[in-house]
């Protein structure tokens, strides 16, 4: 069957719409790989993080950045990397952690959303339980959270633009309370 | 009428309907304010009696004016008109009547009224007892009830959200606003929440100066300020109805012109500031709930804020010197004031003219006066609703003939101005201050505060009267018609302690929770018992302080997005190809695939379990939950968190897994597969994927928290498919790259991580839950679309074709495969067969507790394969087994059908079930008995296996 | 209601499961358990009218399972700390 091959479908066909003053956009760019620290081994896996791509282990809370790619704090034993999506990402990762991680590709786990422009923050008090005032929450922070019952990151790239991540399955279920509450938004207030 | 003055926009006008006749206000005013300017006085009737009711209040606490609002699936009833902001086109009706407004024939109930006091109900409807149930439950719940739901699904939106402050002030009056202001100036993130339209509180209604300017003007110059502020949030329109625990407060916005109709916010305040005011009481006197007479504040109210006089001749009542300031107001717009009558001076007012209206009072000297409106003050109440939230009780304060809050405030809560009994302006204003400057000091704010705003104390001297003795009823309750009489007849029949006196005459009960009733009831009953106020005690609050809709609660959870919707990777595809679909919790399955011709769902399903029995066929089980497991212990991880042995199984390799709880009955079940060294990946069943995972992450947290293992859900990362049928291993051999597939290289059970279509990376498993050659091949989501057609296109010459969940349940029937049904929470490994897995050797989850005796015993029960004596008859799960000849009861029970199905291969029903001594039993007939479907079937009990019980099709 | 999560700060309830008594940690590992023991392990609870130690599962964030000392009468809660941890200096291991 040489002449068949496979094509990944982006998870919302490449969403990229305007609600009011805000913009959304399906990020199928992005790879996404879970490293688990095994036990006693933090010191191990930063120093991999740091020798190969001068990437820093990120705090609780935290995203840490060099290049094209990024940390997110995870879990107390888990760090979640950001990068763009590469066939052989998660290869690559395994390769320089060498066995001192256990790594595991989440990329089609996710999907993921950038979502920008004025207002972003004030619309997103209607959805996250997270404070996202700038001085708790500033650029560079990320966490875990619900929205609407579904699982989610959101990981605040500048003041006003984020990247949320939610289960690949339930996409459209998260598409669709974030577009309804960008569209009372910007009925409220149609400049952000 | 209207007069001059107020705060409301003269320069344009606003249309509205009222009983369905258009009439006019302003820009600023509210449904009540707009309907005295018309001259409107009979507004609603009285929940028991049906008496003419008008309007009493200017605010939350209002008993009569309850009116519903919209037409048709809108309409929202018992929403106070007091607080109804004006706007164009708002469509408002009466309640609680029969018949018109002014004609209600339930005002027969009046006429009873010597018969309908307090406990009416407990006594009478007592006998004969037939009739309750017939009569008089339907004739009361018919009469019963303040307002009519639409009864259509609510069409409006509802949304939650989330704010965080450092400083929640409650209420934007005079209070609210000072430490509003010297909160906002500490530089601290301040909310200020009031439920009126606009800030300003008692301050827009009265004739107070503030720092020099009229108080309206102070409070609206001071909101400009505070919404400048990037770090102060105004919110007017705003209720907050609760508060919870760890600084949690509960506000309701309403939203005017776009957005959600509604946002129930969570806030999460480090501190609060109870700034809700105070809520003026009436006084019992004889006839006192005519259309007409009205609160003086109110009064006050109406003519300084909305430019409105509730009538031409006006009298006052009062027991306090504020009451005295509504009839100087009154004069100073030139409107007559009939009688100034104060109970310091001895006072009184003994009786009322006037059926749908106030048209003459009667004072204690006899004399009659004229007068349309009579505005009555008995004193301010503070509103202590939310200081009661963590069962706080307030107490009584003689000098102000008041309950103050008292006992333990909610932790971060602290009361200012009028709520805490300080009840002069100037007073109020250094207290908010001081409040917030200390809220400020202790958050660690270092900006300055600035000044206190300056203003006058008024004269607020009280002498407590409450009751005028005479002839007539006397209401305390409005809303709920609970007269004096009533509160002496509850204690005079026992009934004596305050929260009894409330239940048993409704006292402070319904939309207004006694807001203006229930200091007045307490003072009528310490009277009536003849001891003090605090002797009595009082009642406390719950949440919500004004009733919150449940459209509210439920936010945008309603309908179909009352949750998530899962969708399968090959969920497109199968809706292009004819696919009905059902809900598995959270996820949306093909049922099955219809094709031209198949008349029913029975036709498809059939096809679909031949194609795999024959044929091949291809099934979406992404559903299931997948956890790869990791790390140097994984093994012996899986070994102490699965009943049966998992420490040898190697690399390459799939075993079953049977979970059980701790308390030994079985759990889950699944398949776990080595792909590595230290890698292995889990499958759970779709229904507990979630708790499978957490309780998972339980023992690796919390019972071994040293052993080297780590979880990743990858439940959605990987696209899964069933790929079975005897032509199974011809098809994937097509789709696999570059590895042998024949029985010897890749056996029953094998598993391995390979490519698929020329270098898509996937997973393959050898597993069967069909009994057919059967593999499981995943590859990652996104790639689940591209897959399943590919699959299709690869096995066209095949004949494959895909099936659904139906088709899957039917050939796990046949092959005798527990599932849902069996797996209840009931269900011992002994009964499903699988007593022989749970390994005596380790301590795994649950291995102990099954060994108790009741679930090892004997004759206990186990799984067997049914079929109908008579093979034409169809099987119903859920009937229950009995000896041929037994008596159907429970003593004769010997078990019961837990699955049934149509078997296309053997051509009649079949079915699962656990009988007692069951695989003692083959070929015995017992008798299947149904009484829910009057079913009684003779059935033949055989091997759950009803297909292949050698498992040789698996395996070859 | 709100849970200060030792390593994220304060947390809204609607992002955590709740389990139970803190005791679900002692759990007897061993066969040579007594059937009496076990049965005191899964079904046995104090119900203290005052401080109280429970396990509380962060599902909507790091997946954390924590242990939370809420006092029942206030719904005061004193201190939150990692169920790792704790089930460490409880003696727990391998």
């Amino acid at each position: 069957m040489a002449e068949i091959t496979l094509k990944p479908t982006p998870c919302l066909g490449g969403v990229d719409l305007r609600i009011g003053a805000i913009h959304i956009q399906e990020r199928d760019d992005l790879a996404l790989i879970c490293v688990a620290i095994p036990q006693e081994g933090e010191a191990a896996v930063a120093d991999a993080l740091l020798s190969t791509w001068d990437l820093p282990m990120p705090a609780p809370q935290r995203v840490s950045t060099a290049g094209e790619r990024s940390a997110l704090w995870g879990a107390p034993d888990q760090v979640l990397l950001l990068a763009p999506r590469v066939p052989e990402r998660e290869s690559e990762v395994a390769a320089a952690l060498d066995g001192k991680g256990y790594v595991t590709d989440q990329t089609h786990a996710w999907v993921i959303l950038e979502v920008s422009g004025p207002g972003v923050q004030a619309a997103f008090e209607r959805l996250v339980p997270l404070d996202l005032d700038p001085d708790m929450f500033p650029a560079g922070a990320a966490a875990r959270t619900a929205l609407e019952h579904m699982a989610a990151i959101a990981l605040r790239l500048e003041a006003e633009r984020f990247l949320l991540l939610s289960a690949s399955s339930s996409a459209r279920s998260f598409l669709h309370a974030l577009t309804t509450t960008l569209s009372w938004r910007a009925e409220l207030s149609p400049d952000g | 009428m209207r007069v001059a003055g107020g705060l409301i926009d003269r320069s344009r006008t606003v249309k509205f309907q009222w009983n369905e006749r258009w009439m006019t206000g302003h820009p600023g005013d509210t449904l009540a304010s707009a309907l005295l300017a018309n001259d409107i006085r009979l507004v609603g009737r009285s929940f028991k009696y049906h008496r003419p009711r008008g309007i009493f209040s200017a605010g939350a606490e209002e008993p009569n004016a309850l009116v519903e609002l919209g037409k048709g699936a809108a309409r929202e009833p018992n929403t106070r008109a007091t607080q109804v902001e004006l706007t164009s086109g708002l469509y408002a009706t009466s309640q609680n009547h029969r018949g018109t407004l002014g004609w209600d024939w339930l005002a027969l109930n009046d006429a009873l009224a010597p018969f309908l006091s307090a406990g009416f109900y407990y006594k009478t409807f007592m006998w004969p007892k037939a009739f309750w149930e017939r009569i008089y439950e339907p004739t009361i719940r018919a009469a019963a009830g303040l307002g009519r739901l639409s009864g259509a699904p609510d069409p409006d939106s509802y949304a939650h959200g989330f704010l965080h402050c450092d400083l929640l002030v409650i209420g934007a009056g005079s209070a609210g606003l000072a430490a509003a202001l010297a909160g906002g100036r500490a530089g601290l993130r301040v909310v200020l929440a009031d439920e009126d339209f606009q800030p300003g509180g008692r301050l827009n209604a009265e004739q107070f100066e503030v720092d020099d300017q009229p108080g309206a003007a102070w409070a609206a110059e001071t909101a400009r300020l505070l919404a400048e502020m990037p770090r102060v949030r105004v919110m007017p329109r705003t209720s907050v109805f609760g508060v919870y625990d760890h600084g949690t407060y509960g506000a309701l916005e309403r939203t005017i012109g776009g957005g959600p109709r509604q946002t129930l916010w969570k806030i999460q305040a480090k501190r609060a500031l109870l700034a809700a005011g105070a809520t003026e009481r009436s006084i019992a006197f004889p006839q006192n709930d005519r259309p007409g007479i009205m609160l003086a504040g109110a009064v006050r109210t109406y003519l300084n804020r909305f430019g409105v006089a509730p009538a031409g001749r006006v009298a006052v009542l009062t027991n306090n010197d504020d009451g005295l300031r509504t009839a100087a107001d009154l004069r100073a717009r030139g409107i007559e004031v009939a009688a100034t009558i104060d109970t310091r001076e001895g006072g009184a007012v003994v009786a009322t003219r006037g059926r749908q209206g106030l048209r003459e009072i009667t004072l204690a000297s006899g004399k009659r006066v004229k007068a349309e409106c009579l505005a009555v003050s008995g004193g301010w109440s503070p509103n202590v609703h939310l200081t009661c939230h963590h069962r706080g009780r307030p107490v009584w304060r003689e000098d102000l003939s008041a309950c103050v809050p008292g006992g333990a405030l909610p932790p971060g809560l602290s009361v200012i101005g009028a709520a805490a009994g300080t009840m002069t302006l100037a007073a109020t204003l250094r207290e908010a201050h001081l409040a917030a400057s200390t809220v400020a000091e202790a958050l660690g704010a270092t900006q300055g505060v600035g000044d206190p705003p300056r203003a006058s104390d008024e004269s607020a001297a009280i002498t407590a009267f409450w009751h005028v003795k005479g002839q007539g009823r006397a209401w305390v309750d409005l809303q709920n018609d609970v007269t004096t009489k009533d509160i002496a007849q509850s204690h005079q029949e026992g009934f004596r302690a305050v929260e009894h006196v409330k239940r048993y005459t409704t006292l402070g009960m319904a939309t207004d929770q006694g807001k203006t009733s229930n200091v007045l009831g307490l003072a009528i009953l310490a009277e009536v018992a003849g001891q003090s106020i605090e002797q009595t005690g009082t009642t406390i609050f719950r949440p919500p302080y004004t009733p919150v809709a449940i459209g509210a609660f439920a936010g945008r959870a309603r309908g179909k997005e009352f949750r998530p919707t899962r969708l399968t990777p090959s969920h497109h595809w199968a809706a292009e190809n004819g696919a009905d679909f059902v809900e598995t919790g959270l996820w949306l399955r093909a049922q099955w695939f219809r094709r031209p011709g198949e008349a029913g769902w029975r036709d498809s399903v059939d096809r679909e379990v031949r194609t795999v029995r024959s044929g091949v066929g291809i099934c979406d089980v992404t559903t299931l939950g997948k956890i790869d497991i990791k790390g140097r212990d994984a093994a012996e991880f899986l070994d102490r968190v699965y009943a049966n042995a998992f420490l040898k199984l190697a690399v390459g390799k799939t075993r079953y897994g049977l979970m059980l709880r701790e308390d030994g009955f079985v759990y889950d079940d699944g398949t776990t597969a080595r792909l590595g060294e230290h890698h292995y990946v889990m499958t759970t069943t779709t229904a507990n994927a979630g708790l499978v995972f957490q309780n998972l992450e339980f023992a690796r947290q919390c019972l071994w928290p040293d052993l080297d293992v780590h979880l990743v859900s990858v439940t959605d990362a990987w696209a899964q498919f069933s790929v079975a049928g005897p032509r199974s291993r011809a098809l994937l051999s097509r789709v696999v790259d570059a590895r042998d597939l024949s029985n010897e290289a890749f056996p029953f059970m094998a598993c391995t991580e390979c490519t698929v279509f020329g270098g898509t990376p996937a997973r393959l498993f050898r597993i069967s839950f069909s009994g057919e050659l059967a593999y499981e091949i995943a590859v990652p989501t996104r790639f689940g679309d591209s897959m399943i057609r590919a699959l299709m296109t690869a096995g066209e010459d095949l004949e494959v074709a895909p099936y659904g969940t139906e088709a899957l349940g039917v050939l796990r029937i046949e092959k005798g495969h527990a599932a849902g049904n069996e797996i209840n929470g009931q269900t011992t490994a002994r009964m499903l067969g699988l007593g022989g897995m749970v390994s005596k050797k380790k301590s795994a989850i649950g291995a102990k507790l099954s060994e108790r005796e009741e679930m090892v015993r004997e004759d206990g029960l186990s799984l067997v394969g049914l079929r109908p004596v008579s093979r034409a008859v169809t099987l119903t799960a859920g009937a229950h087994f009995l000896a041929p000849g037994d008596p159907a009861d429970m003593a004769h029970d010997q078990g019961w059908m837990t699955s049934v199905a149509y078997s296309p291969e053997l051509g009649h029903s079949i079915g699962l079930g656990f009988l007692k001594r069951g695989t003692e039993r083959m070929g015995e007939t017992v008798r299947a008995y149904s009484p829910v479907r009057g079913e009684d079937r003779l059935v033949e009990v055989c091997s759950p296996h009803h297909i292949d019980p050698e498992g040789v099709r698996q395996r070859g | 209601m709100i849970i200060n999560h030792p390593l994220l700060g304060p947390r809204d309830a609607s992002e955590f499961v709740y389990k139970g008594d803190v005791a679900l940690i002692d759990r007897p590992d061993g066969m040579e358990t007594s059937l009496d023991e076990m049965h005191d392990y899964l079904h046995l609870r104090d119900n203290p009218a005052g401080e109280h130690q429970e396990l509380w599962y962060h599902e909507q964030g790091d997946r954390s399972w924590l242990v939370v000392t809420r006092n029942t009468l206030t719904h005061e809660i004193t201190n939150v700390a990692l169920a790792r941890d704790v089930a460490r200096a409880r003696g727990r291991s391998r």
